[in-house]
């Protein structure tokens, strides 16, 4: 018999949100920049997705994730809410963009960018 | 009835946090119902009502800028609550929050003080705005505040120097107890945590409209005070009761119409009190039940 080892919750980024960053990067002139990722208190839910491209590169309390060509920072209290989550890219005409797919969040608000655990 | 001029010390019966960080201000605007980001300047200051995201009640807090910090006064039993809710949501801000209630003294003056030369004048300020002051070689914080329709005004400082301003008040000032406090502010329709503020009710229900921006974008809660609001969904209304006779122990008990409750009775001494009942009771004259006490509508405190 085997046994499963259960996977570190981690974040992931899909291959066409990779893609969307890295075309944002290079519209802002960072080709090489990096992706932060966060939380931020507010919103109508309690607690509000941030997405930032930087070329600071990470800080002393950054938890670094690198997928799809992608290097990911997150703080770590703001990981606390986000562990486990998948970053996608909704496109088209009815797209919404980047969308967090976030395991944690109990209630979301109306527009989606905001969100309760 | 109280005559003013008096004072009370409501050291304990407010909380005070001071928040230093260079997103103080901003966060605070995330969590509350007022524009926050409007206090530009030092001394200025507004109230604003920290909500659940379900849009319920917290508490009200006084938010003051000053030079070194934002100065947030809460209701005394609510200081720990409001401070671990700021806590919680202080994620990658820079935003230190302290509780400092018990290295402050705060008191309350009520009535006009204009003319008692080591107050501080603030009767041109609006209601939360700030100066500073010294009483007795005490650094003080001067709020101007409204307790009803009295003016009033919050002195706020060390607590090195409270004995000292306190026997300063005591020449020209009456002090009084928490407990007669509590019949002015029961006579006055002001709401407190635990009676009126409890996450029982939201803003709108309790008559802090004023307290409320409706074009700052997001804040917790904002999602459904905004439909309330929009949508005329507000369900009760916050109002004065009056009543014959020595009652006085209606607090907490349901209000009813020919035995169907409509509201509750949240602050009462005896011969009057406050409460929530549905809108459709909520007009001044109406005669209902309380606990065998017949009362009746003497003003509506949210409209």
């Amino acid at each position: 018999m085997t046994t499963a080892t259960p996977q570190p919750l981690t974040i992931t980024i899909s291959e066409d949100a990779a893609v969307h960053v890295k075309q944002f990067a290079a519209a802002e002139g960072k080709p090489e920049a990096d992706l932060r990722v966060g939380v931020k208190g507010g919103g109508c839910s309690g607690l509000t997705y941030m997405l930032d491209i930087t070329d600071d590169g990470p800080g002393d309390n950054d938890q670094i994730i690198e997928e799809n060509g992608i290097r990911l920072f997150v703080d770590k209290k703001s990981y606390i809410f986000l562990a486990g989550t998948v970053l996608e890219y909704s496109g088209g005409l009815n797209g919404k963009g980047f969308v967090f797919n976030n395991p944690n969040a109990k209630t979301t608000c109306g527009c989606g960018t905001s969100f309760s655990v | 009835m109280t005559k003013f001029p008096a004072y009370v010390d409501v050291g304990t019966y407010r909380g005070r946090l001071s928040l230093v960080g260079n997103d103080a201000l901003d966060l605070l605007d995330r969590l509350t119902t007022n524009r926050i980001s409007d206090l530009t300047s030092v001394g200025m200051g507004m109230g604003a009502v920290l909500t659940t995201n379900k849009g319920r009640i917290i508490d009200l807090l006084g938010v003051h800028l000053q030079q070194k910090d934002l100065m947030i006064i809460t209701s005394g039993k609510a200081t720990k609550k409001v401070s671990d809710w700021i806590e919680f949501y202080t994620i990658m801000e820079d935003v230190q929050t302290k509780d400092v209630s018990d290295e402050t003294f705060h008191f309350r003056v009520m009535g006009s003080s204009s003319n008692i030369d080591f107050i501080p004048d603030v009767s041109s300020l609006e209601p939360f705005h700030v100066v500073e002051a010294e009483i007795e070689e005490t650094q003080c914080l001067a709020i101007s505040t409204k307790i009803g329709d009295e003016p009033g005004i919050d002195l706020i400082g060390s607590l090195e120097g409270k004995d000292f301003v306190k026997a300063k008040m005591d020449e020209v000032f009456r002090e009084i107890q928490i407990e007669e406090y509590d019949q002015v502010r029961i006579d006055a329709g002001v709401p407190a945590y635990g009676a009126e503020l409890t996450e029982d009710f939201n803003p709108l229900e309790a008559g802090l409209m004023p307290y409320i921006s409706f074009n700052k974008g997001c804040y917790i809660g904002q999602e459904v005070v905004a439909r309330l609001n929009t949508y005329d969904k507000v369900q009760r209304k916050l109002v004065k009761f009056r009543w014959d006779g020595e009652d006085c122990g209606l607090s907490g008990k349901d209000i009813a119409i020919e035995d169907r409750v409509v509201g509750v009775m949240t602050s009462a001494l005896c011969g009057f009190g406050m409460g929530f009942v549905r809108n459709a009771q909520a007009e001044q004259g109406n005669v209902m039940m309380c606990d065998g006490v017949q009362v009746t509508v003497s003003d509506i405190l949210a409209d």
